[in-house]
């Protein structure tokens, strides 16, 4: 690849940290020193990045998800010149617009006018461009009426609201997005997600995606990286890369997995739609494991990502059921009624592996709910739990 | 295109960015530093909007201090041990010398807090890090002009003219922010590592006071004492600031010379030494 449509080529990447306390008072550093004048403090020494590379064309929205540790933020804290890495390079074409943390320099006792410039110049906007994009920015986060006042008498939702607005008015090549999505109600996060396609698809920016959250990945991104232990182990398509990822959880392993959804315990008809509040059984499959004694967690996720409703195997009287060679166990869960808004959802099976942790396996199976006439209207979240973060 | 052609296209289009790992001496950059004097200039508005928002009085406190301390030290030196001012009005001679020492004061210690003071932007942004501690410096400078505009109303109202001495006045203030910046850089970048060198920095400059001429004249000094007396960079700054004020005694040159030298030559250096630390700020802080 010639450097022209290029945006960003990382090169053997390294980066150690030691781990431990280091000396924060003089004192400290003073007696160790006196005590053992010749001795270099050994501290045991973590890779965050151990050789990583990878390049990204301009114009591409690049995926990148890993484990908590896998070394994702230590990578986008040196693509964003925070940090230096150990050896290895990042080549930039172009300007890079940073959102590592969404609000940060945001001061409580400014008012919501005052951050947006101030925000606005910490992420590199000169004033007069602030200023043209003012009114954008204060009409995406939805709060007009509030700009003067301070932002400590903000709600955090109003005043997240306005941090992620500032930031994706940023007018730079790429884009870095570090689960920016982890924000907000669900109708905001809806419109992140929508601005963020706008910027990927249609503006045509370099973006750097990294989220927990597949579904967004899912919808954005046109490629992945998979970062394991500071390598990567994956680089390549989303669909694959994401599999690859999920099928890496400590309970799947390299097991085939697989969900089905079903209208009813009876019958063996798989279903992809469904009516708000009728039962629904899942039946999952792993090859090989008992998934009778495995606990399940059992997730109904909206389009934009967020949780619309969650079940455990446990409460859900799994029943296993013997579908014979080769594939024998299966469990099936029954929800007596599922009750959850209309739209176009996503059932994600997770697993609790015997580390605690929980890992989703197989991909998640799309699942239509269709509103039962006169019960329900037709937006919003109808879930007690989401009515109430969405008033917070 | 012919494959030469390509790779001249290549070579056409560096990154705009190489990040590596570091090497060489640091660079002060002072052309990043100068694209970013935007956010430098929001800092410091924001700096002084903190300071003056939420308190009832507001710009008062920033010149009560100095009246405050000037009227006490014309109780203890000038009723009780009844020193010498240069022929003017002692009032005036200490409060004078208490704007100016405050100007050094303020940056030692803001600048020394300006990192320690913004975790989160020095371990999450980018930018230019001496943005911070200039940033700081700025606002610390329209404190010292509010200083100055109430110095001018007593001068008024004592009847005193600044002679042509009063054209050097820029120069005075511009060694004492030199000064005083340097040391705060210094002090600052040790403070991300080692959080106690603020509070040694505070301390220091707590007592250089008393051995500043702030309170009393340089000529009160003995002789026997001079030499040791005028170790201190900021004599030869706050005499030729008091001498382009007041213009009444003739300038020593001696402390001048030396305080003109340490000042061009701690400031470089603290800025080297900044940028020297600065590169594993994030990392330590």
């Amino acid at each position: 690849m010639s450097s022209d449509d290029m945006a960003l080529r990382v090169t053997a990447l390294h980066k150690t940290y030691r781990l431990g306390l280091a000396d924060t008072h003089l004192r400290e550093a003073v007696t160790r020193r006196v005590r053992h004048p010749f001795r270099a403090r050994q501290r045991e020494r973590f890779a965050a990045l151990d050789g990583v590379s990878f390049e990204v064309p301009a114009g591409q929205a690049l995926g990148i998800i890993g484990r908590n540790g896998a070394g994702k933020s230590t990578l986008l804290k040196i693509i964003s010149r925070i940090t230096h890495p150990d050896s290895g390079t990042v080549e930039i074409w172009g300007r890079i617009g940073s959102l590592l943390e969404v609000g940060t320099g945001f001061h409580p006792e400014l008012t919501g006018r005052e951050n947006v410039f101030l925000n606005g110049s910490i992420l590199g906007m000169r004033r007069r461009e602030i200023a043209t994009k003012y009114d954008a920015i204060v009409d995406f986060a939805g709060i007009e009426q509030f700009m003067d006042t301070p932002v400590k008498r903000y709600s955090s939702g109003m005043m997240v609201r306005l941090a992620f607005s500032v930031a994706v008015h940023l007018d730079s090549e790429i884009v870095i997005l570090d689960e920016v999505l982890a924000v907000g109600d669900s109708d905001f996060q809806a419109k992140c997600v929508n601005k963020i396609e706008a910027i990927t698809l249609q503006e045509g920016r370099t973006a750097l995606f990294v989220s927990h959250n597949m579904t967004p990945i899912r919808r954005v991104c046109e490629r992945v990286v998979v970062l394991d232990r500071g390598r990567v182990v994956f680089d390549g398509s989303t669909e694959d890369g994401i599999s690859s990822y999920l099928a890496d959880g400590a309970v799947a392993g390299k097991q085939s997995v697989d969900v089905q959804l079903m209208a009813s315990a009876q019958g063996d008809d798989v279903i992809s739609s469904l009516r708000a509040g009728s039962p629904l059984q899942l039946r999952v499959r792993i090859d090989g494991r008992n998934l009778e004694k495995t606990p399940l967690v059992i997730s109904i996720v909206s389009k934009e990502g967020s949780i619309l409703a969650q079940f455990n195997s446990k409460d859900l009287s799994p029943v296993q059921v013997d579908s014979g060679t080769p594939s024998p166990w299966i469990v099936a869960l029954t929800v007596p009624s599922l009750d959850v808004p209309g739209g176009h959802h996503e059932v994600h099976v997770a697993a609790r592996a015997p580390s605690g942790r929980l890992a989703e396996i197989g991909a998640p199976a799309r699942l239509e709910v269709t509103e039962t006439p006169g019960v329900t209207d037709n937006a919003g979240p109808q879930s007690p739990y989401l009515r109430e973060a969405s008033t917070g | 295109m012919k494959p030469t052609e390509l790779a001249a296209a290549a070579v056409s289009r560096p990154p705009t960015v190489r990040i590596g790992p570091r090497t060489g001496g640091p660079r002060i950059e002072l052309r990043e530093l100068w694209s970013y004097r935007d956010l430098l200039l929001m800092l410091a508005v924001r700096d002084l909007k903190l300071r003056y928002r939420q308190t009832a009085l507001g710009v008062v406190w920033v010149v009560l201090g100095p009246l405050l301390s000037a009227g006490i030290f014309t109780f203890v030196f000038s009723r009780v041990a009844k020193l010498q001012s240069e022929g003017i009005p002692y009032f005036l001679f200490a409060f004078s010398g208490t704007i100016a020492f405050g100007v050094f004061n303020n940056l030692v210690t803001r600048v020394s807090n300006s990192l320690t003071g913004n975790v989160p932007l020095v371990s999450k942004v980018y930018f230019h890090r001496l943005v911070l501690p200039l940033a700081t410096a700025l606002s610390t400078l329209v404190d010292f002009g509010v200083g100055v505009a109430l110095l001018a109303l007593v001068m008024v109202q004592d009847r005193i003219r600044p002679g042509l001495g009063i054209l050097t006045f820029p120069l005075w203030l511009l060694l004492i922010v030199a000064i005083g910046l340097a040391a705060g850089l210094v002090a600052g970048a040790a403070t991300v590592r080692y959080r106690d060198v603020g509070v040694v920095a505070q301390l220091l400059v707590q007592m250089l006071l008393y051995v500043s001429p702030v309170a009393y004249s340089a000529s009160a000094v003995p002789g026997s004492a001079k030499l040791f007396f005028e170790i201190n960079p900021l004599v030869g700054a706050l005499n030729g600031f008091r001498w382009a004020l007041f213009g009444t005694r003739s300038l020593d040159v001696g402390p001048v010379i030396y305080s003109v030298v340490v000042g061009m030559l701690s400031l470089p250096l603290s800025l080297y030494l900044f940028r020297r630390i600065e590169r594993v700020f994030a990392d330590v802080i």
